[in-house]
């Protein structure tokens, strides 16, 4: 409307009032003149309130809020009252100051916010809640020419920079060496229509943080200190992380959505842009999140009401694979170093020397290359198992940046002389979801120094070294808050045998390539037997470095030293401190036949002084992928008492 | 930019496939492509000092001497 129009709508009354056909002290003509005046002065104002107004009854009429789109594009989730709330917690994501608790009063703040006129373009609410506005749109079929007319450009811009199409869902294995990631993440990616995946888009939810010491880290998380954010990133800066700074290999899910699901998940995103909800490690953690995503996608199909109280990566695998949302084989994305291993593999320990030689800069790749001796595709092998090996250095910070440009070069310029080589055909391991459910209930007997019992274990996750290793990182185990209730029979009691908060081994092989420290730790409260039918309940923290190996016939030896501590009311003074030494190897010595020998000394000096010998044989025999039977023979000697030990189990994980 | 060097050096790898993609190489031209960057590898990456700027510059120079 120009200014010379208006001033004229607003003059034409005041010259009717002046005239005086109507008396001014009627309240009806005072009404109507109202009416009349605020329809000219505000005639989309009130048209827009009119709209506003049925637009916001057909909603409720409806019971859009009560409808599984709306719940799910707002993360509303029921709760332990009954009621419901959002696990958002950012109150920028709702239209209402209620929002986060009342579905009804967030539809109809939602729907009027989308008639405001004090933002605009990307600011607007019809760009900002861009998800609900287009579901709304639809269910209400709204006229959008009756709404303030906006041009979301962010998103738009969004849109053909992403090019949706497709999405897969995106596991990295747990990293070797880091609590904070032992069980694995999940992340998303949008891919477009190219046929390289590199420049697709990956969708991470992460906590935000600057702590670096995992521990730390992980506790926090356990808390809900952190703000978790969505994050949108080329995926392969995520192939960088993963890949070849954290080694980790990475399996791709191609999910069955349709380009219309895609482009929901997009607009979902959107929303999310910018809103926090607090982290949680175990429920409200980077799997829980997608898997919200994805319902926002296609709600139809309920993700995350299938999930136990605690998530882990895993299981969002496992949701996608049993809904029936994963179409297609997963993709194995090796990592960094499962290619140096592999490379490794192929050629003899002279070959792997000179390739080693090279990347340290002692030897000329020159000489390497023209060395008729080697068979060209070996010397094109060696090279490129040096290039690989230079590029983990770098990334390690192990080699600087000059040093390695210059010397990267120079291997590649002369392996570039050698020809193509038959490719990489990097065995993929057995897929995670194909390894043993996280939790497990072991149902068992045994016999120990002649007293006979029953035992009950139970644990909520994940993997224990002896459990049987498909789907699992080798010589990685993370064992949480598991019990065992043991019925004595001799002593006809039942008593809580052990209670482990924590327990963690991250036995990382080295070889002349990679030299990583192995590590364990372990919180647990147990009722040792310091002599025959003499038992006292004990607080035991133990951990500590070692090193570990591979062996021929895929086995792991390892050895670690650890300092130990030990409280209870039972021990004189109420504690003890000591160290031991721990050393063994696990074998698969069959693909259904695992065997874990391993002996112990430990001396404890201050506090309760006493001393522990013991050797124990573990075997676990694999009856079906979550069915497992275990035997273990333990024979100790807890200072002058000696005992033998026998027990067996069988293993159900789910 | 350090893999598609490698990639390059190789005459294979997903870095080299998504270049040719974006060039818009067409599929059946890809081997001959591969291995005419392969072995123009030491044009392309004249010194360790080189240029994103100057390798796509390289790349065109040496893709286009067929």
């Amino acid at each position: 409307m120009s200014s010379r129009a208006f001033t004229g709508l607003l003059r034409t009354p005041e010259r009717q009032n002046q005239s005086g056909t109507r008396p001014c002290g009627s309240p009806k003509a005072a009404w109507l003149l109202f009416l009349f005046l605020a329809s000219i002065l505000f005639p989309s104002y009130a048209q827009a309130e009119s709209y506003a107004d049925s637009l916001v009854e057909k909603a409720i009429s409806l019971e859009l809020h009560k409808s599984r789109e709306w719940q799910v594009l707002l993360h509303y989730k029921p709760d332990m009252l009954g009621s419901s709330r959002s696990l958002v917690d950012d109150p920028g994501f709702f239209n209402s100051p209620e929002g986060k608790y009342d579905s009804e009063k967030e539809l109809r703040e939602t729907i009027r916010a989308f008639f405001r006129t004090d933002s605009e373009n990307d600011a607007h609410p019809q760009c900002r809640f861009i998800a609900r506005y287009a579901w709304l749109k639809d269910e209400l079929s709204i006229d959008a020419s009756k709404l303030p007319a906006v041009d979301c450009k962010g998103y738009r811009e969004l849109y053909d920079h992403v090019r949706p199409r497709r999405a897969v869902l995106i596991f990295p294995v747990s990293h070797m060496n880091s609590p904070a990631s032992m069980f694995g993440h999940t992340l998303l990616r949008i891919d477009s229509d190219k046929e390289s995946n590199m420049y697709s888009f990956a969708v991470n939810y992460s906590a935000i943080t600057d702590e670096t010491n995992g521990l730390f880290f992980a506790a926090k998380g356990l808390l809900g200190f952190y703000q978790g954010y969505f994050g949108l990133l080329p995926y392969y800066e995520k192939i960088k992380e993963y890949s070849h700074l954290e080694n980790r290999d990475i399996w791709e899910y191609p999910l069955g959505f349709t380009k219309e699901e895609v482009e929901r998940m997009l607009l979902h995103l959107w929303e999310l842009k910018e809103v926090y909800t607090y982290y949680y490690f175990f429920d409200e953690n980077c799997s829980y999140n997608l898997l919200l995503v994805l319902e926002a996608a296609r709600p139809g199909v309920d993700l995350s009401g299938m999930m136990p109280p605690w998530v882990i990566p895993m299981d969002t695998v496992r949701a996608i694979k049993e809904t029936g949302n994963n179409t297609g084989a997963a993709v194995y994305r090796p990592a960094k170093a499962s290619r140096i291993r592999h490379i490794e593999g192929l050629l003899g320990n002279d070959l792997r020397r000179l390739a080693q030689d090279a990347a340290y800069g002692l030897r000329d790749p020159d000489e390497i290359g023209k060395n008729g001796d080697i068979p060209k595709d070996d010397r094109a092998r060696i090279l490129d198992l040096a290039s690989e090996y230079l590029q983990y250095r770098y990334a390690k910070r192990m080699v600087a940046k000059d040093e390695y440009s210059a010397r990267y070069l120079k291997v590649l310029g002369v392996r570039s002389t050698l020809g193509q080589i038959p490719e990489y055909k990097i065995t993929a391991p057995k897929p995670p979801e194909e390894g043993h459910g996280a939790a497990r209930l072991s149902l068992g007997a045994g016999v120990k120094a002649g007293a006979s019992f029953l035992s009950l274990k139970a644990r909520p996750a994940n993997h224990a070294l002896a459990d049987p290793d498909a789907g699992y990182l080798p010589g990685s185990a993370i064992t949480f808050l598991e019990g065992e209730a043991r019925y004595n029979f001799t002593e006809e009691k039942l008593s809580l045998e052990r209670f482990t908060f924590v327990d963690i081994v991250s036995a990382a092989p080295r070889d002349e390539f990679f030299k990583p420290v192995s590590w364990r730790v372990s919180a647990d409260v147990q009722r040792e037997e310091f002599a025959r039918r003499d038992h006292r309940t004990v607080l035991r923290v133990v951990g500590g470095p070692g090193l570990s190996y591979s062996a021929p016939h895929d086995s792991l030896i390892y050895g670690f030293v650890e300092p130990e501590a030990k409280l209870g009311s039972g021990l004189d003074d109420g504690y003890a401190l000591g160290a031991g030494v721990r050393a063994g190897a696990v074998a698969n010595i069959k693909d259904w036949w695992k065997a874990q020998f391993e002996v112990r000394a430990a001396t404890f000096g201050a506090g309760d002084s006493h001393d522990i010998i013991s050797a124990e044989l573990n075997q676990t025999f694999s009856i079906e992928r979550d069915r497992a039977v275990m035997l273990n023979i333990k024979r100790e000697k807890f200072e002058g008492f000696y005992s033998t030990e026998v027990m067996g189990y069988w293993n159900f994980y789910f | 930019m350090d893999s598609l060097a490698q990639d390059i050096a190789s005459g294979s790898g997903e870095s080299l496939s998504t270049l040719a993609e974006l060039l818009a190489v067409p599929v059946e031209n890809r081997a001959g492509f591969y291995s005419r960057l392969q072995s123009g590898f030491n044009e392309i990456y004249t010194s360790s000092a080189v240029q994103s700027a100057d390798v796509i510059e390289g790349i065109y120079r040496v893709a286009s001497n067929s």
